[in-house]
């Protein structure tokens, strides 16, 4: 299948680099990060603890403080350099052009204040709209995440988690942003209500029509919700490609680990052996290809030399030395 | 993948949980509200067996657990244990008898340890308090429950600070804690769910490995019904403080009886599955006096007036499995 | 907001290894500026105290010339309206006012710590009765308490002492009780329970470790707070005005008219130290906060190294050739 992703893409990061000042020296968070999202695109990051996949999306927003500095490359936004733009391009940019859902963002709601004022807050921080204009939006914002307008007067504290996180939602979704970054946003939620909420942005997706990157720990949720899929580890992209590639045919040793880390609900019970040993230290990482540590089909050349993506198969990268350039190992 | 080997019958009861119930009240000195967290709870845990316990928040999985662990008293219930209600012999607090038998694991790896101990410490103590072994000896302890867990070298891991292990790491050595004391029951209260993916499955590993060697007798608390069917011999499916479906694991998943055992498995993403939607909507009802009846009835597809009336009882639909829904009550109309 | 900074050519320096010291958990103390200043103004006065006999010949309450007489090289601070040396007198006043500061600064604490985290362990009705009893000394107004207390009270330092503490000790005792109960509520405690540790040892080994910050940092406003009450007692002259303190000092002044014949030298030094000890303690305060929590530990430590990381650059970038 030819790719056909149109000529410029809605978010290019290339080569990113963050790292974290301690005073033991600096922690490279991200260390040479590149993708790209189309308009109308999800986008799965997935990633554990350390792989740098938050920080990833705190640093397109701008949103990193010492001791976190962006150390290189380049974050271009609709072909603006996102990294450039100054504190006043700043304000107008968030929210306006990319939103974001934190991780329980439902509890960093600003508890004495109703929800309808928080979305009216933000829209009129953007736009010149009169409060009313504003109240109606955001009451068609309510409806449009699955919640009563009528909810626009209570207060978080008055809603359940999962319908805190829709009210999140809403919010992000106040001024129709191209690109939505949500990180984790269902972790603190229940299954049922996560499977609720993953339906609710995937029916506004389809009928808004704006692109998703999408950062979670939980592989299984990216395959049906996301077109694409990239697989961090220790602070790189490891693997990236289509959706269904990555889940039916996953090539780097870590995303099969990941894969292997996942209990099945019916034929029978199989023994699981996830990964073995830890994620790795980012204050000293380890040498060559990161994943060496507790790859089963590591070789001596892999501990010294860094693997770079490539492409295996048609829009499907590994940065793995056991394959090279269209060639399986 | 190695074949499964066949499973075997479980062991001896080790101890006996009936009709626990627990209640807080809410609310100043004049009002009477309360919060019924867990009614009609009934476990019993054998040895080499091991019992999962499936729920979401308010579920009441938690408090079952801490009940069990006599962290709270109940507000009802027996706990039978060596023959005897602990909740009669021992009313005030757990005897060390108890407290030597049944160990319970916590689910925030970092918060189970103090941060100011040493692993050492974390170790010595349980040994101590119990008098496991001679004074000399239990440097030589530590290192063997240590090398137990998989960690090693052991005397690295014994000199530092929890702050200073991974999650993963942390959580071997609270097994390692709980096991110096050798007990036969163990209450895992979530054990992998703030563990990254890639190592929860060592550590239920871990878990089914200890099992065999010892003989132990869990209860698997968790919200992930996947693991609960990977580790557990049977499922019990929880539901706004009640118990609501029980059987042998594999075939409850495969045959789900109660509308909400059903809810919960549409809801776990499964990339294999056809992509369809959850089979309910609706939240979790408040425990603040709920009202009597079926507390899943508000939510139910297939809720009918004497659901919302009276809840029914165990209703057996297979070996070993039973559901408390009134769809299956004898002379049902329809039978999901 | 996040600085984007040129990549360097050279690499940044390699980890350095920490070392295994003896002494190595006084390292971030010392390190510290805040901590390192306080504690500097404190070591001067605890010693000048200390070694007040070396430091000057004249005694306190010698006359040993005229009355009010300016600073000169004779009486470095000059004399007071009774002829007595200003030098010797703040010096040899530094002892009884840090004395008794330090001494209710540790009574005060440890009454809080007792009935404090007692009543947030065991809560109930031991709880309700505890608190009873705090919110009671909580509600009785400090400053007239401590002026009908002393008034009855004969004198002597012990008394003083005793006096100070028991208006003192309530507001440590109600912190360390929310510090408790909410302590107590962590999986550690529950781990502890179910390993059939003892309440005794749960409370001193398990939670009281976790609260050593907010026991320093009671310790030193409790002496705070005490040298500034026993500083105000005594210049309302309701101390023993015979003794040699910094509030005495003052009061003396104030008697013998120091005020009106503008003899500012009578005042200020005891007035300075006092303000001083306080701004010390204070500061060591704050460097302690620094040095137990992380985050505003790493918020510094970031700073020094982004300006490392900045001057590097800048020299790398200065730097002609290319290094590797």
């Amino acid at each position: 299948m030819v790719d056909e992703r149109p000529a410029a893409p809605l978010l290019r990061v290339a080569d990113l680099r963050v790292e974290y000042l301690t005073g033991a020296g600096p922690v490279k968070a991200v260390d040479g990060v590149s993708f790209e999202i189309a308009p109308g695109e999800v986008l799965g990051l997935a990633g554990e603890s350390g792989s740098g996949k938050s920080t990833i999306a705190h640093a397109v927003m701008r949103l990193l403080h010492p001791p976190a500095v962006i150390a290189g490359g380049s974050v271009e936004f609709q072909g603006r350099d996102v990294l450039a733009l100054s504190d006043r391009e700043l304000e107008e940019f968030r929210w306006d052009q990319i939103s974001m859902v934190f991780q329980s963002a439902m509890n960093s709601l600003n508890p004495v204040m109703t929800i309808g004022d928080q979305i009216v807050d933000a829209i009129r921080a953007h736009r010149p709209v009169s409060k009313n204009q504003a109240l109606e939006r955001a009451a068609e914002l309510l409806k449009a995440v699955g919640i009563e307008p009528e909810r626009l007067r209570a207060y978080p504290h008055q809603l359940s988690g999962g319908m805190r996180q829709r009210a999140v939602i809403a919010i992000a979704l106040a001024l129709e942003p191209p690109l939505m970054i949500m990180d984790e946003p269902t972790t603190a939620l229940d299954v049922v209500m996560q499977k609720e909420i993953m339906q609710q942005i995937e029916e506004l997706k389809n009928r808004l029509g704006f692109s998703i990157l999408f950062i979670t720990h939980d592989l299984s949720l990216l395959v049906e919700f996301s077109d694409r899929i990239a697989v961090m580890y220790a602070g790189e992209i490891v693997e990236i490609g289509p959706a269904h590639d990555i889940f039916g045919e996953p090539l780097h040793p870590y995303t099969r680990g990941l894969m292997n880390s996942f209990p099945s609900l019916d034929g029978a019970k199989t023994r699981l052996t996830g990964i073995p040993g830890s994620p790795p230290n980012m204050l000293n990482p380890p040498s060559g290809c990161r994943f060496h540590p507790r790859c089963p089909s590591v070789l001596p050349m892999h501990t010294q030399v860094r693997p770079t993506l490539r492409e295996v198969k048609p829009g499907h990268f590994v940065a793995c030395h056991l394959y090279r350039e269209g060639v399986e190992a | 993948m190695t074949a499964p080997a066949p499973a075997p019958p479980p062991g001896p009861v080790a101890l006996e949980a009936k009709s626990l119930s627990k209640r807080f009240p809410i609310g100043g000195l004049f009002s009477k509200r309360e919060v019924h967290a867990l009614t009609d709870v009934s476990v019993t845990l054998r040895r080499g067996h091991v019992v999962s316990l499936v729920g979401e928040s308010g579920s009441g999985k938690s408090t079952t657990a801490r009940l069990i662990a006599r962290l709270m008293p109940p507000t009802a219930g027996e706990i039978f244990y060596g023959g005897k209600d602990v909740l009669k012999s021992e009313p005030s607090h757990a005897s060390l008898a108890y407290r030597g038998d049944v160990q319970m694991i916590f689910q925030d790896p970092f918060g189970s340890l103090n941060g100011s101990h040493t692993i050492q410490h974390h170790l010595e103590r349980p040994l101590r308090i119990h008098k496991k072994v001679r004074g000399e000896e239990i440097k030589d302890r530590v290192d063997e429950l240590l090398a137990t867990v998989g960690l090693n070298p052991p005397r690295d891991f014994a000199d530092k600070y929890p702050h200073q292990l991974s999650g993963g790491q942390r959580q071997r050595v609270a097994f390692a804690r709980a096991l110096a004391v050798e007990p036969t029951v163990v209450l895992a209260d979530e054990p992998i769910s703030m563990l990254d993916v890639s190592i929860r499955m060592g550590v239920l590993n871990l878990m089914e490995q200890l099992k065999e060697e010892r003989g132990l007798a869990y209860l698997y608390i968790t919200h992930d019904i996947a693991s609960a069917r990977y580790i557990g011999d049977e499922i019990v499916v929880m539901y706004a403080g009640r118990m609501v479906e029980s059987g042998p694991s594999v075939e409850l998943i495969a045959e789900p009886a109660h509308p909400y055992t059903k809810l919960l498995l549409s809801a776990v993403p499964n990339p294999k599955a056809a992509k369809r939607g959850v089979t309910a909507r609706g939240e979790i009802p408040s425990l603040i006096d709920p009202p009597p009846g079926c507390p899943f009835a508000a939510r139910c597809p297939a809720v009918m007036d004497v659901c919302r009336k009276v809840i029914p009882g165990p209703i057996v639909v297979g070996p070993n499995h039973w559901v408390r829904c009134h769809l299956y009550s004898p002379g049902a109309a329809v039978a999901v | 907001m996040s600085a984007t900074l040129p990549i360097p050519a050279t690499s940044i320096a390699e980890t350095p290894v920490l070392r295994k010291r003896r002494f190595r958990w006084l390292d971030p103390l010392l390190h510290n500026p805040k901590a390192l200043l306080g504690l500097a103004i404190l070591a001067i006065m605890i010693g000048s105290a200390i070694f007040a006999p070396y430091l000057t010949h004249y005694k306190p309450t010698d006359f040993v010339d005229r009355p009010h007489l300016r600073p000169s090289r004779a009486h470095w601070f000059g004399t007071e309206g009774q002829g007595k040396d200003v030098f010797s007198q703040t010096l040899y006043g530094a002892r009884i006012t840090l004395t008794v500061g330090f001494a209710v600064g540790v009574l005060a604490t440890l009454l809080g710590m007792l009935i404090g985290m007692t009543a947030g362990y065991f809560r109930g009705v031991t709880d309700d009765l505890l608190s009873l009893v705090v919110n009671i000394f909580l509600i009785i107004p400090s400053l007239p308490l401590l002026i009908v207390l002393s008034a009855f009270v004969p004198s002597g330092n012990a008394y003083f002492i005793i006096v100070l503490t028991l208006t003192g000790w309530a507001w440590p005792a109600r912190i360390f009780r929310s510090q408790m109960l909410s302590l107590r509520e962590k999986d550690f405690v529950s781990a502890a329970v179910v390993s059939g540790e003892g309440s005794p040892r749960i409370i001193f080994s398990e939670i009281m470790p976790n609260m050593s910050s907010i026991i320093i940092a009671s310790f030193l406003g409790s002496t705070v707070y005490a040298i500034g009450a026993e500083a105000g007692l005594e210049f309302l002259g309701l101390g023993n005005i015979g003794k040699v303190t910094w509030g005495t000092n003052l009061y003396w002044a104030t008697n013998n008219a120091g005020l009106l014949t503008g003899a500012w030298w009578t005042f200020v030094p005891a007035g300075l130290c006092i303000a001083l000890v306080a701004f010390a303690l204070v500061l060591v305060n704050y460097a302690m906060d620094e040095i137990t929590n992380p985050r505003i530990r790493s918020l510094s430590e970031a700073k020094d190294a982004l300006k490392a990381y900045a001057r590097r650059a800048r020299a790398a970038a200065a730097a002609p050739q290319r290094v590797g």
